[in-house]
């Protein structure tokens, strides 16, 4: 009888004991990482993947709105670095990056991955994405 | 769950209670939610099945099942629900069948379950 079982083990064991199933986030929340911003650009390089070779409308249309989602996403995580994480002192060292910044969050954009299921388009954003990331990795070393 | 609070095994049957971990399946699930679930359901679309993550072992997943893999029919696609962030099909690929361990049936009431 699993039943009586059931309510046994419910009134036996604590939560804490019980096995997990995780619904986590790849990366801890509140934290600054461009890694954030690289896993959302990837799903939508997937989608623009996986578009190109289904010709379901149904799930064309799904992955059109999933992937106006993550570009988005992309765009929140490289503003969030922009704005709060670097400093006036990173960008004098680093001059190029708030160049890098805005090519990248307009490959992000409309006329980027959010308007387009362009697969080229997608990998110019990872490749800007690691660029920033790269220093992103310096600035943490000193 | 098991009677002697070890482990998940990987082909255990019948009902058992979990708890979640991660934000990934907000707002229907919060990290310590206790949920039930059927082990050895199948998946269904739009339920919420649990899962062995396919590249590592012994970490089972909560997310929910969209709909079979159009390219492998023997494969679920599966979706997190929160919008904000999350691993999905869309990073991990679709699930193998084999790979899904069972079924959430319902969320404990957090009354119940958070003290």
């Amino acid at each position: 009888m699993r039943l009586p079982r059931f309510i046994g083990a419910m009134l036996s064991s604590t939560i804490s004991e019980l096995p997990t199933v995780h619904a986590h986030c790849d990366l801890p929340c509140g934290v600054y990482d461009p890694a954030q911003a690289r896993i959302e650009a990837e799903s939508v390089k997937k989608i623009c993947e996986k578009v190109a070779d289904s010709d379901d409308p149904d799930f064309r249309t799904r992955a059109a709105i999933i992937k106006e989602q993550r570009s988005e996403l992309v765009k929140h995580h490289l503003w969030v670095l922009w704005t709060d994480y670097f400093k006036p002192p990173h960008f004098e060292a680093y001059p190029e990056l708030h160049t890098l910044f805005n090519e990248a969050t307009k490959l992000a954009g409309a006329s980027g991955t959010k308007g387009g299921f362009d697969v080229a388009t997608a990998d110019e954003l990872l490749a800007k994405i690691d660029k920033i990331a790269e220093i992103f990795a310096e600035t943490k070393k000193s | 769950m098991s009677s002697d609070g070890g482990p998940v095994g990987r082909r255990r049957r019948g009902l058992g209670l979990v708890r979640v971990a991660g934000v990934s399946m907000e707002p229907t699930l919060r990290a310590d939610d206790v949920v039930l679930v059927w082990w050895g359901a199948c998946a269904r679309p739009d339920a919420l099945v649990v899962f062995e993550h396919p590249e590592r072992q012994g970490l089972l997943l909560v997310k929910r099942a969209v709909h079979r893999d159009p390219e492998d029919t023997a494969r679920w696609w599966v979706e997190r629900d929160n919008v904000a962030g999350g691993s999905d099909s869309w990073t991990l690929g679709s699930i193998a069948d084999s790979d899904i361990l069972g079924r959430v049936v319902t969320r404990l009431p957090r009354a119940l379950t958070r003290g």
